[in-house]
């Protein structure tokens, strides 16, 4: 019986310890598998926060969405690119870091879905406008 | 006829305020823990900065939940337990250029910027020595580093994890700011 109760204990520490183990190695989820809440415009998305940034705040924050707009810029690091900024004025923005850099992006305009970081901007800046932040983005092909 | 002249002065006006900030949204601020039992790093590329070269003013944010850290775990803890990212979203550092001149900024290398730091929803005055250099294209590069106690920000570490953060963390900002359009 002591066996039984013994080897139990043991069986439970391992599966704990495997568990505790994969849950702390675990890796970000890929993004293009997750499906997105919302779908929105460049534009949209901005001017909904700079409208009401505590209800825009609730809506959108954690949750996986898609953006489309114009491509303002290409953020290159070491070659690659990091990061694409959506937007056609330079100081309203959604700027997502993509999860795995690319070495080409052709389009003038695109569809990024990525996780919604939150907004910077507010009327205490020294800068007039505001970002959107993405993290963890990838492109929509469509 | 009157109106040209005013004009003039207004559009001259208007342009000489838009070309005296300096900003970037792609700044990189970067943070480092060091123990004998563990070394954690988070970086953040979307730090706001911003300089206005006529007065010294500068201004820094970086929101809380767009530190990537290498483990989804642990990016987890740090927004949910430690910072609490959903009150706090943001952290924020405004502040001016100690003994600024406008006319000495561009040969200026080393500078001390004085001013507010907020992080968990705590301010504190801080004085911290960083550099500013001009580039061949008109931008400025700005860089420093300091070292934050999370405590002085009333950021509770829990007992259990206490011996794997540091009680000083490294905070890196390297940042190009170009002209406002």
């Amino acid at each position: 019986m002591m066996k039984k109760i013994l080897f139990g204990i043991l069986a439970l520490a391992v599966i704990g310890g495997a568990i505790g183990f994969y849950m702390f190695s675990k890796e970000h989820d890929e993004t293009a598998d997750l499906e997105a809440a919302f779908s929105v415009t460049s534009d949209q998305i901005v001017q909904e926060f700079l409208d009401d940034q505590e209800a825009a705040s609730k809506k959108y924050i954690d949750q996986v969405i898609e953006v489309s707009g114009p491509v303002y810029e290409l953020v290159k690091t070491d070659q690659k690119i990091t990061g694409i900024k959506l937007a056609k004025d330079e100081l309203y923005l959604v700027n997502a870091s993509l999860q795995t850099p690319m070495s080409e992006v052709s389009q003038e305009e695109l569809t990024i879905k990525g996780i919604c970081a939150g907004f910077l901007g507010d009327s205490e800046s020294m800068l007039p406008g505001g970002t959107l932040e993405l993290s963890r983005a990838t492109i929509v092909n469509k | 006829m009157r109106i040209i002249p005013i004009l003039f002065v207004a559009i001259f006006t208007l342009q000489s305020f838009a070309q005296e900030l300096y900003f970037t949204r792609d700044g990189l601020v970067t943070f480092f823990s060091s123990t004998p039992v563990e070394d954690i790093e988070a970086v953040n590329n979307k730090l706001t900065a911003v300089l206005n070269a006529e007065n010294g003013q500068v201004e820094f944010s970086a929101l809380i939940k767009s530190f990537e850290f290498e483990k989804a775990l642990m990016q987890e803890h740090f927004n949910e337990n430690y910072m609490e990212s959903n009150e706090f979203p943001k952290a924020t550092f405004k502040g001016e250029i100690v003994d600024f001149s406008a006319q000495d900024l561009s040969s200026k290398e080393k500078v001390v910027v004085k001013g507010t730091m907020t992080i968990h929803g705590v301010s504190k005055e801080i004085e911290e020595t960083g550099t500013i250099v001009q580039d061949g294209q008109g931008n400025y590069h700005i860089k420093a580093t300091f070292k934050v106690n999370p405590e002085d920000y009333e950021i509770e570490i829990p007992n259990t994890v206490r011996e794997k953060i540091a009680k000083e963390i490294d905070v890196t900002v390297d940042a190009t700011l170009a002209p406002r359009k």
